[in-house]
């Protein structure tokens, strides 16, 4: 073939250019830590990366709604259990009570000290969440669902359930509906207890209070037990979490990411290509006839 | 009558002769750099001979004339390289036009639609989860916010670039016509100088390029007369016959990618036009799908919202902004309810308005997975990501297309230079040849002189 020198020029400048190119293309990869800058440039891994990456933020959040899960839960517990000592300390002043040689006096101190429990027990029941809501009032949770009217517990919150997404579409309750029939049966037995110390009927206490009190702690053991397997739950779901979201991130970054050592190969592979490129453009755009020529 | 004058008037047309030779080798080398320049070669033709009588009838010849300055050129070539050039032309705008498109939504990245639909769902999630939060109020209205300002802004700049796209296929319209022009008064001269002086080649080199730059513009064929005047076709469209032109049509629809002159419709199928249509349309496009997602979230997740009662007892609020009465207006102003851009307590979680209640909150969760049948049922992220995904696939195609486009070019570039480049080795062999052949021509006139000058000084 009739090489013009045009051609010749033209092919020295092509081929430098394009050593260039792969060279540039390399170092970009390398300082950007990515594999393509944009879409086009690899399509199959762009629509793979982006599910990816759905799931990853999706995770974030079931996680994030775990956390409040987490936090409701634990004020629940915090309550129960605060229930359960008050209850705990009924019991001992049931005893006390049904002792046939108590006076009134002691009886009506007794009655006293009940009474004051039962003030805890509807500041329990109104416990408040970390924004301020009332955990036992169901949906109605912006104002304080539980009064004492009259000797008894009055509810006004609602039944509904509060549910957090914790994988797609699943729901977890975490606050325990129906936890007011309790409350409400607590206070009316601390009411009764209450009464029969006060009319010092030993009979009553002994054989109603102290078993209806027995029964009661039942309840809020079983409350208690299911918020504890609730946050048992929530706690290994979070595990799972982090370990998705470790596996969509590796995802992500084996579709978006340069491997730096196969990068650094192609790197010197790509200089390599360059500066031969350049050496022999600059060798043969010297040689000409017109040196052999005199 | 032969006799010494007969070679001193020989050697006097081999010097003219080598002196032609020598001028074009340097107008050859001159033009090394000029683009679309075909270097020229001079022919040599035998003179007549001169008979005369030695026992006999002889003949003896006369010496050498230029029989032609000719331009190395081959037709066959000049139409493939049109041709390359009108592919490799019409998709390396295509892909360029398409990669603008795709920097656009910068997918897959933090900053984009796909990132701001996850986050927008995920926040009514949250906020379902905890209703009570007030900080997963903020969020979804956060959120909400940017991903209205994320669809808007890259609408906006589709409708910028579907402008600017515009704005090219008019002023590539109007480089077609100018070129247009060139070529008829190229052809109008080219028929003139062949006439009156032979060859025209300068001027053919200067059609050629001409032709060539149309090529690039859009997809040409071209008919030789026998005047040397060229018609030149573009896309079916007679633009140029001899020394008249017919102006391009200027109406075009890029859907369709023709042009019309309302009475005939042209295809462009090749040429920076073709590339900038199909980018137009391309652009038009993603236009039409930004405007459907943004329709269709404003129908979705206003129908559930506005069931709902929001904490301030109202019912029938709007997230979006959207219109009573149809069509919607899409994408262009897609943004929060002035409700809800007011206040982030305008912001419906539940069916009763009390506080705790998330369930509507968690339904607009859900809704990122639900087939929406204006999305022709796939989910809003599974149809934004279709949008990129194809996007990318057409750009990449694009692209490659380009590349390979540019090799076939590249390889006919390569056969043209072959045929019609300038070689400095060639021409400076060539050079000392004449240089060599001059100086035997000015011998061969010496000794004929001295011949001459024997004869003279035989009388005496």
């Amino acid at each position: 073939m009739r090489i013009s020198t045009g051609y010749q020029f033209d092919t020295y400048a092509g081929n430098v250019r394009s050593a260039q190119e792969a060279y540039f293309k390399v170092q970009t990869q390398i300082s950007t830590g990515k594999r393509f800058q944009s879409a086009s440039e690899d399509p199959l891994s762009t629509r793979l990366t982006m599910q990816s990456r759905q799931l990853k933020s999706r995770f974030e959040q079931f996680d994030k709604n775990l956390r409040g899960a987490q936090d409701y839960l634990s004020n629940s517990e915090v309550a129960f259990s605060d229930i359960n000592d008050l209850l705990n300390q009924a019991n001992v002043l049931a005893i006390q009570g049904a002792s046939s040689s108590i006076d009134t006096s002691t009886a009506q101190s007794l009655a006293g000290q009940v009474n004051d429990l039962q003030t805890k027990l509807v500041r329990l029941a109104n416990s408040q969440g970390s924004q301020g809501q009332y955990i036992f009032g169901g949906h109605k949770n912006d104002a304080k669902p539980y009064a004492a009217t009259g000797g008894a517990l009055v509810y006004s919150g609602d039944a509904n359930s509060i549910r957090a997404e914790v994988r797609t579409g699943e729901y977890m309750e975490i606050n325990a509906a129906g936890v007011s029939t309790t409350f409400t049966d607590i206070y009316d037995k601390l009411e009764q207890l209450k009464g029969n110390l006060l009319s010092q009927d030993i009979v009553k206490i002994s054989d109603e209070s102290l078993a209806d009190l027995k029964l009661m702690r039942e309840q809020v053991t079983g409350l208690r037990a299911t918020v504890g397997s609730r946050l048992q739950s929530v706690e290994s779901l979070r595990n799972e979490n982090s370990r998705r979201i470790d596996e969509f991130t590796k995802d992500i970054s084996d579709h978006e990411e340069i491997d730096l050592a196969d990068a650094f190969v192609r790197y010197s592979q790509a200089e390599t290509a360059y500066t031969a490129a350049m050496q022999v453009a600059s060798q043969g755009m010297q040689l000409s006839l017109m040196d052999f020529l005199r | 009558m032969a006799g010494p004058f007969l070679g001193m008037n020989m050697s006097s047309l081999s010097l003219r002769n080598y002196q032609r030779a020598i001028d074009t080798i340097g107008n050859n080398i001159a033009n090394v750099n000029t683009q679309g320049y075909s270097r020229q070669t001079v022919e040599f033709g035998t003179m007549p001979q001169l008979s005369f009588y030695s026992n006999g009838p002889k003949s003896v010849g006369q010496g050498a004339y230029i029989s032609s300055i000719n331009r190395i050129r081959d037709g066959y070539l000049d139409t493939s390289h049109s041709t390359a050039l009108s592919s490799q032309s019409k998709y390396s705008t295509q892909a360029g036009h398409l990669q603008r498109i795709d920097s656009i939504y910068g997918e897959p990245s933090d900053a984009g639609i796909n990132q701001a639909l996850d986050r927008f769902f995920n926040s009514w999630s949250g906020l379902g989860s905890n209703p009570s939060d007030q900080g997963a109020r903020m969020e979804v209205r956060l959120a909400g916010q940017v991903l209205t300002d994320r669809v808007r802004n890259r609408y906006n700049d589709l409708n910028t670039l579907a402008a600017n796209q515009t704005t090219q296929i008019n002023s590539t319209v109007t480089q077609i016509n100018t070129l247009a022009e060139q070529i008829a008064q190229l052809n109008k001269q080219i028929s003139t100088s062949i006439a009156a002086n032979g060859n025209a080649n300068s001027l053919m080199d200067q059609r050629d390029n001409a032709v060539g730059q149309l090529s690039q513009l859009v997809n040409v064929s071209k008919e030789t007369f026998p005047d040397g005047s060229y018609a030149v076709y573009a896309s079916g469209h007679t633009l140029v016959q001899g020394g008249a032109v017919r102006p391009f049509p200027s109406s075009f629809d890029a859907a369709a990618g023709t042009f019309t002159d309302g009475a005939i419709t042209y295809n462009i199928r090749g040429g920076a036009l073709a590339g900038h249509l199909a980018g137009l349309n391309e652009t038009q496009n993603q236009k039409a799908n930004l405007d459907q997602l943004a329709n269709e979230l404003k129908t979705q997740v206003n129908t559930l919202h506005a069931a709902g009662i929001n904490g301030q007892g109202n019912t029938g609020i709007n997230f979006f902004d959207d219109v009573a009465v149809p069509p919607q207006t899409g994408a262009i102003d897609f943004r929060l309810s002035a409700d809800v851009l007011g206040s982030a307590d305008a912001i419906v979680t539940g069916l009763t308005g009390e506080k705790g209640d998330g369930s509507l909150a968690q339904q607009l969760g859900e809704m990122r997975d639900s087939a929406q049948a204006g999305l022709g049922s796939r989910s809003f992220s599974g149809f934004f990501s279709e949008i990129v995904g194809r996007l990318a696939s057409d750009t990449n195609y694009a692209a490659n297309a380009a590349a390979t486009e540019s090799a076939v070019l590249a390889q006919v570039e390569n056969q043209i230079q072959a045929v019609s480049g300038v070689s400095i080795d060639d021409e400076m062999a060539n050079l000392v040849k004449m240089q060599r052949s001059y100086q035997a021509a000015a011998r061969a006139m010496s000794i004929f002189d001295e011949v001459a000058q024997e004869l003279i000084n035989i009388i005496r």
